[in-house]
């Protein structure tokens, strides 16, 4: 069993800590909670920061201390979650009973001096890494397109959620990116340290109190103000009515994607049920869209369905022959629409609750799952553990699933036609 | 047998049963998931083959099709009796093996039955055999539409003048047309024998009781002869261009490996295939920080070293401005160290290697498949600490000066770009 500890650190700033004896590495992490704009300065600022510190200046120094450190890992993390962006950095390190006394507390500071001590030149970051990141991002932005089934889906957001922050792509515009100089980092370096919620993590065998006192000393001086979380807009229903929207790329694939507002966030008691409703629909190997958009009907690889929770939204998305899109698209809404006049049956409700509870129960063995889940918590000021969570979906009755299978409104429909023969 | 790695403070349970299959199990105290592999030594590789009294030449993808169509039962698709017992069940074909695979938090022994029972029962008709080329004509389109895909198995088609590594694990449309229910009880009487295949679990479980429940499996005396072709030297095109359309060039260099010598250990190969990989380009060495800092390579860069049938070979690859200045910049590297081999950069990259190995243990995913294709070959992955410690910076040089012999290339121009097909 993990045990699971949140301390506040300093002003704006939260340990979240959990001791277990059972991994051979600790996973650590700080993420610094920003609205969600499209600012690519923000999405480029801890790749930034990862190029050099007062202590290690060049990327060749600090490739030498990682590996001293039995290969530490610290890797930047830019991540948009609901209508908020966390920028910071994840890092993992051998435990001590394999590296020896203090690697914990070494590879705290080591991580933190990353946020705290960049290395500079004359007050300013390195114009040549400002510009190599810079032009890094774009490349990286540029990239979206090469991995068709998500470039899809990220389409399908920009143009369901084009009035909201939520249609922001976290990583800003190749032009964007392009134009950003040292000062547009310092800049937004002061916002991020000394406006913006830290969140910090820890999982691994060290005690609590170890972890907290390892953050603590390297920690940035914080003034005693407020620090709120990023708001996110949520719809219950489509603002804009039902869409249809088509793009073509010399692909050989169509790629089809549904957008739905549920109005469902992580803080509604309705969320277990939304998190079944999605097992039964379109989750899982045994849901209805496996079963019959692939297996009985063969019209695609993969058909499937998933919610987010910090936004009250759920895609349907899959990859089919261009010519099948229209009978796709019939039949994902067909299932729905069946789930939602007829309910779950008993068996189909059962699987799906399984596979949901084995989901949240494993996430106890993968540190950064845990990470990326208190990441969440932390954005929706949430504080149950995926254990509690699992124990409500456990509970979850088939009227409370069907009810939030009705709260799935159809809202943008995005088909990405392949026009490669 | 029981044997405990000192190194990495583990044990490892394992027996070869009267049927000949071959079970590995480490226990996971504290861990909530626990995960079983049965594996076929049967991958895209075993192409050619004879088998009671009659010679194969397979059509490319069978190995895959046949992990597709297995999961068929007369009595229903075993994913969803998987779901039922909430398991997550999956699968894979590589180029030398078939697996099958589940994790679940809780009804263990149902999940292994059900793992047992339908991989080792085989039920193809014409039509169930019809409906999955559907199916895998959707995964293969979207396998053409992934560069990184498409890069991959282009350096080994250039590798090889002959080799079954030259050919697509999935197979092309044309090729899976000649699949029949024939062809697919054949290929199972001949590989998924218990002889041939390995059972590794990892978790909390009980090592005689998973022997007992796998001792129930037929033995069977199939035995079939591979054939892999003939091997030339040399590569048989230093240059392959194809072209898709892709944000900016990605390239790829091979680099050609003898195979291990008789008696020598293939784990222990494959970590010093891996150790050069780090030595030459990994992220400490000055080589990927000049790469880095000039921009012929970003954090899409990444290495492996593979070992299959009758060969071995190292690729480096990703994204790039420059592929040919990658190319130039990758052999020189090789050449440098052939020739000389800085002792502590050697033995700071073998400590950082350990540190990456040792959280292998953390995933039982990852572990599990890295422990089933070292008991293929009769070991034990958690040796590899000790394994490690036996390397020298002369095997490290010798391994380079192999890699010096040939290597090839594949680059992937931006659409639009002239290239030679």
């Amino acid at each position: 069993m993990n045990e699971i500890t949140r301390t506040p650190l300093a002003p704006g700033v939260r340990l979240t800590c959990i001791t277990t004896q059972k991994f051979k590495t600790s996973a650590m992490g700080v993420s610094l909670l920003l609205p969600l704009r499209g600012e690519p300065v923000f999405a480029a600022l801890p790749h930034v920061l990862r190029r050099g510190t007062a202590q290690y200046p060049s990327l060749d120094a600090i490739g030498g201390a990682l590996e001293s450190l039995y290969g530490m890992r610290v890797e930047p993390a830019v991540r948009a979650r609901g209508e908020t962006l966390a920028v910071g950095l994840v890092a993992d390190v051998i435990d001590e009973a394999y590296g020896g006394d203090g690697l914990t507390s070494r590879a705290a500071a080591l991580l933190l001096s990353f946020l705290n001590e960049p290395y500079l030149e004359n007050g300013q970051f390195p114009s040549v890494s400002v510009r190599s990141e810079a032009e890094n991002l774009a490349d990286r932005i540029a990239a979206h397109r090469n991995d068709l089934r998500s470039w899809a889906l990220r389409r399908l957001w920009e143009l369901m959620c084009a009035d909201e922050a939520y249609g922001k792509n976290e990583l800003g515009t190749v032009e964007g990116a392009l134009a950003l100089t040292p000062e547009d980092f310092m800049k937004a370096y002061r916002t991020a340290l000394d406006d913006a919620p830290m969140e910090l993590f820890y999982c691994g065998a060290q005690l609590p109190e170890t972890v907290a006192d390892a953050f603590r000393a390297a920690l940035p001086r914080r003034e005693t103000k407020a620090y709120p979380l990023p708001e996110t807009q949520i719809f219950a229903q489509p603002p804009h009515g039902k869409r249809y929207f088509e793009e073509s790329l010399p692909v050989t694939q169509g790629k089809l994607c549904l957008g739905f507002r549920t109005g469902i966030t992580s803080d509604d008691p309705r969320y277990p049920a939304l998190l079944l409703a999605n097992a039964v629909y379109g989750g899982t190997t045994s849901s209805r869209l496996f079963r019959n958009v692939r297996e009985k009907m063969s019209l695609c690889y993969y058909a499937s369905t998933q919610c987010y929770r910090l936004k009250g939204v759920l895609a349907a998305s899959s990859g089919i022959d261009n010519e099948n899109a229209e009978v796709a698209r019939a039949e994902i809404l067909r299932q729905l629409e069946g789930l939602q006049h007829g309910g779950a049956q008993p068996d189909e409700l059962e699987t799906a609750r399984r596979s949901v509870v084995n989901g949240l129960r494993a996430m106890a063995d993968s540190p950064m799952s845990l990470e990326s889940f208190w990441l969440d918590q932390a954005i929706a000021g949430l504080s149950w553990s995926p254990e509690d969570l699992a124990a409500r979906v456990a509970e979850a009755t088939a009227d409370e699933v069907q009810d939030a299978a009705r709260c799935i409104v159809p809202d943008t429909v995005f088909f990405l036609r392949g026009t490669a023969k | 047998m029981k044997q405990y790695f000192e190194r990495v403070h583990e044990t490892v349970h394992s027996r070869t049963l009267s049927n000949g299959l071959r079970v590995s199990y480490l226990e996971k105290p504290g861990f909530s998931k626990c995960f079983a592999m049965l594996a076929a030594g049967f991958g895209s590789c075993d192409a050619c083959f004879t088998a009671e009294g009659r010679r194969w030449q397979l059509p490319a993808g069978v190995a895959h099709f046949l992990e597709h169509k297995m999961f068929e039962d007369e009595d229903g698709n075993a994913l969803q009796k998987f779901a039922a017992s909430g398991a997550s069940p999956n699968a894979f074909t590589s180029r030398t093996m078939t697996a099958y695979h589940f994790s679940c938090t809780e009804r263990f022994w149902e999940n292994l039955e059900i793992l047992l029972k339908f991989v080792f029962t085989p039920y193809f008709t014409e039509e169930n055999v019809a409906k999955e080329r559907g199916i895998i004509a959707q995964e293969i389109g979207m396998l053409d539409d992934t560069p990184g895909w498409r890069v991959y198995g282009g350096v080994y088609e250039g590798l090889y003048h002959e080799h079954p590594i030259r050919v697509s694990i999935a197979g092309s449309r044309a090729s899976i047309a000649e699949i029949t229910p024939e062809l697919l009880y054949a290929c199972h009487r001949a590989f998924y024998n218990p002889a041939n295949m390995v059972l590794a679990v990892c978790g909390a479980a009980d090592f005689d009781a998973i022997c007992e429940a796998a001792e129930q499996v037929s033995p069977s005396p199939v035995r079939p002869v591979r054939d892999y072709g003939k091997r030339q030297s040399g590569v048989l095109r230093r240059e392959t261009v194809c072209r898709m359309q892709v944000s900016q060039p990605q390239a790829m260099l091979g680099f050609r490996d003898a195979p291990p010598a008789e008696g020598e250990s293939y784990l222990q190969r494959q970590l010093l295939g891996d150790l050069c990989c780090r030595l030459l380009s990994g992220p400490a060495s000055p080589l990927y920080t000049r790469l880095f800092e000039e921009r012929l390579l970003n954090r899409t860069f990444d290495s492996e070293y593979t070992m299959f049938p009758e060969g071995a070979a190292a690729i480096f690859g990703g994204e790039t401005r420059d592929p040919q200045a990658l190319r130039a910049a990758l052999e020189a590297g090789v050449r440098d160290c052939a020739a000389a081999l800085a002792k502590d950069a050697f033995g700071r990259t073998r400590r950082a290697l350990y540190g990456s190995c040792l959280r292998t243990f953390d995933d039982p995913a990852s572990y599990v498949r890295r422990e089933v294709a070292a008991q293929f070959r009769g070991e034990h992955y958690a040796a590899f600490a000790e394994l490690l410690d036996g390397l020298t910076p002369d095997d490290a040089r010798a391994c380079f000066a192999r890699w010096t012999d040939s290597s090839q290339s594949l680059v992937l121009p931006l659409d639009g770009q002239e290239g030679e097909q």
